[in-house]
C-alpha cells in the first residue's frame, strides 16, 4: 500500500492536475484514502459533510503535502485527518442545516424533525413515507400542475400528436405510462401492444412528444413565474 | 475492461445536496416521483462534487434536473459539462444489478455515470461508465458487470474536450443515430458493408467513434431520389480524427443515381478530393483526416443541384 500510494503521489507531481493521467491517478488515490482503516471516523450524522468538505481540501492541496517518516501511507493519512477532526469539530459548533431540525409531525401525531427522519438507517425505505409528508403540508406545486395537465390533456394536444396511422399511440397515453407510471412501462412493451416498431415509436416519442411537453412545460413555467 | 468494482469510488453526501433533494421532492405530484428526484438529485450531486475534485467544470443549475418543470415531467439527473455538453447521473439501489437510461434522457448526452446509492443516504459510489455511442436506441438496460471504469469516464471528457465543436456539429437534431434512419439498400441486400451493425452497441469496446446521419433531400428538384448520408468519426491518434462520409441509396431507388459527384472542400473552397456514383453503385464514400479546429465542407452534387454540408472539427 505504502508503495502503491508512493505511485500516485509521484504520478501527481510529474501530470499536469488536470490531465488524464493526472485525473486517473487522484481517483485511484481517493478511492485509497476512504478505505483506509486508520482514516479518522465519527458517529456524527454529518460526518459525511466533513469528509465531503476534506476529500476536495485533499484534491487541492496533495500537491504540498510532504511525506514524513516512518511512511508515505502514515504520514498522508496523519495529514488528512488533522484536517477532518476539525472539520467534523466545525459539526459540533455550526448548526449547516436548519431546515433539517425544523420540527414535523408524522402519522402517529408524534413530533420529529427531518433529521430524525434522514438519520434513519433505513432512509431509502421511509424515503416516501418522509415525501407524502412534506407533499401534504405545501399548497398545488409545480409537480401537481404539470402531471395534472398531462392527465387531463385540456387543449387535447397530447392527444393529437400521434404517429402516422396509429391514432389511438398517441402522445398523452406515451407521456402516462413512460414518464408517470411507476415504474414506468418499457418503449418495447408499448410497441408490442400497438403493433409499431420500436424505432417508430422511439422516434416519435423523441421527436414529437418530448418537444411538445417541453413547449408545455415552457407555459407552466410561465403561469408559476420561472421564465426560462 | 471489467476494472469497474476495483475502481468504485465512495463520495461522501453533503448536506447541499440533501437540501435541494428535499426541495426539489417536496414539489413533486407524488411520493414516488419525489422519492425519484430525491434520488437524481443526490446524483447529480455526487458527481459533481466528483468532477469538481479533479478540476473538471460543471454547471449544476443549467441542467433540467435543476429545472422544475422539466424535473417534475422527466426522469432526468443531467449534469452540464459547459461547451461540452451533459453527463446524466443515474442513480441505482442497493441490491439493482442493472442500469436502466429512461428513453427521454437517451439523446444528447456525452454518456451515463452509474451512482450506487447506500441505504442510508450518507454516501454514494461512482460504480461506472457507459458512454453516449455504446447504448442502444431506444436504450436497453445495461448489466451492471458492463459498465467501464471511471477512467473511461475520464478518458471521454478528454475527447470531448478536443473534439468538441465536430460533437455539437453532429448531434443537432438533424443528425439521427442511424438505427432511426432508413436502411440501406447496401446494407439490406449484403453482408459486406459493416456500416450498421457494427458501429452501435460496441459497448465492449472502448473506441472513441460515433456515428451520425441524415437524408438528403433535393429541394430544388423534389423528383431527384433523396439519399443517405452517414458520418462516422473515430480518433485515429491523439491529434486526429478519420471522418469517413458515404452516401447510399434507400427503399426504392435501388442504385444511387449515376454522376452523383462528393467532394470535399478545404477552407477556402477548394475541391481536395471527390467521387462519383458510377452505374449500379449502392454507396460511395471518402474520408478525411482532420486536427482540431480545422474545418472543411461536402458538396455533393447531381447535375446542377447543389447540396453543401459544413463541418467544424
Amino acid at each position: 500500500m505504502d508503495q502503491q500510494i508512493q505511485d500516485l503521489i509521484e504520478q501527481l507531481q510529474q501530470f499536469e492536475h488536470t490531465s488524464s493521467k493526472g485525473r486517473k491517478a487522484l481517483t485511484r488515490l481517493l478511492i485509497i484514502i476512504q478505505g483506509h482503516p486508520d482514516l479518522y471516523r465519527s458517529s456524527h450524522r454529518d460526518y459525511s459533510e466533513a469528509l465531503n468538505r476534506t476529500l476536495e481540501w485533499v484534491c487541492k492541496n496533495i500537491q504540498s503535502f510532504e511525506p514524513r517518516p516512518p511512511s508515505i501511507e502514515q504520514s498522508l493519512i496523519r495529514w488528512i485527518n488533522g484536517y477532518l477532526k476539525w472539520r467534523v469539530r466545525d459539526l459540533f459548533t455550526t448548526n449547516h442545516t436548519p431546515s433539517l431540525d425544523r420540527p414535523i409531525s408524522n402519522k402517529e401525531g408524534e413530533s420529529t424533525t427531518l433529521m430524525d427522519r434522514l438519520e434513519d438507517p433505513n432512509a431509502i425505505t421511509n424515503l416516501e413515507g418522509w415525501i407524502e409528508q412534506t407533499q401534504k403540508e405545501r399548497r398545488l406545486s409545480i409537480g401537481d400542475t404539470v402531471w395534472e395537465y398531462i392527465e387531463k390533456d385540456p387543449e387535447n394536444l397530447l392527444k393529437n400528436c400521434y404517429p402516422k396511422k396509429q391514432p389511438e399511440c398517441h402522445c398523452q397515453i406515451l407521456a402516462i405510462r413512460l414518464l408517470l407510471q411507476q415504474p414506468p412501462h418499457k418503449i418495447s412493451e408499448i410497441a408490442r401492444e400497438y403493433n409499431i416498431s420500436n424505432q417508430t415509436l422511439y422516434s416519435h416519442w423523441k421527436r414529437k412528444c418530448l418537444p411538445l411537453l417541453q413547449t408545455i412545460g415552457d407555459q407552466i413555467s410561465k403561469r408559476f413565474g420561472l421564465e426560462k | 475492461m471489467n476494472q469497474t468494482f476495483s475502481l468504485t469510488l465512495p463520495v461522501p453526501i453533503s448536506q447541499d445536496a440533501h437540501r435541494f433533494a428535499q426541495q426539489f421532492a417536496r414539489e413533486q405530484a407524488t411520493p414516488q416521483k419525489g422519492k425519484q428526484v430525491y434520488l437524481n438529485t443526490l446524483a447529480v450531486v455526487a458527481v459533481r462534487d466528483y468532477l469538481g475534485w479533479l478540476s473538471i467544470s460543471t454547471a449544476i443549475d443549467q441542467g433540467d434536473c435543476w429545472h422544475p418543470t422539466k424535473r417534475a415531467m422527466l426522469n432526468v439527473a443531467d449534469l452540464v459539462l459547459p461547451h461540452l455538453g451533459k453527463l446524466e447521473c443515474i442513480p441505482i439501489l442497493p441490491n439493482q444489478d442493472h442500469l436502466e437510461i429512461s428513453p427521454e434522457v437517451a439523446d444528447n448526452r456525452l454518456g451515463y455515470v452509474t451512482v450506487q446509492l447506500s441505504e442510508d443516504l450518507q454516501q454514494v459510489k461512482l460504480l461506472g461508465f457507459v458512454s453516449a455511442q455504446e447504448i442502444a436506441c431506444p436504450p436497453e438496460s445495461i448489466p451492471l458487470n458492463q459498465l467501464h471504469s471511471l477512467d473511461h469516464l475520464i478518458d471521454t471528457i478528454e475527447w470531448h474536450r478536443k473534439w468538441k465543436n465536430l460533437w455539437k456539429n453532429l448531434t443537432q437534431s438533424e443528425w439521427q443515430p442511424i438505427q432511426l434512419l432508413p436502411i440501406p439498400n447496401a446494407v439490406r441486400s449484403s453482408n459486406s458493408v459493416p456500416a450498421r451493425e457494427a458501429n452501435f452497441r460496441t459497448a465492449k469496446s472502448l473506441e472513441q467513434s460515433f456515428i451520425r446521419g441524415k437524408v438528403i433531400q433535393w429541394e430544388n428538384d423534389p423528383t431527384k431520389p433523396a439519399i443517405l448520408l452517414t458520418v462516422r468519426v473515430s480518433e485515429n491518434s491523439t491529434e486526429e480524427v478519420d471522418v469517413k462520409m458515404r452516401l447510399y441509396s434507400f427503399e426504392d431507388n435501388i442504385y444511387l443515381p449515376a454522376g452523383l459527384e462528393v467532394s470535399v472542400l478545404d477552407e477556402s473552397g477548394v475541391a481536395c478530393m471527390k467521387t462519383q456514383a458510377r452505374e449500379e453503385d449502392q454507396w460511395i464514400e471518402l474520408e478525411v483526416g482532420c486536427k482540431p479546429q480545422e474545418q472543411f465542407s461536402l458538396q455533393i452534387t447531381l447535375n446542377q443541384d447543389k447540396i453543401i454540408e459544413n463541418f467544424k472539427i
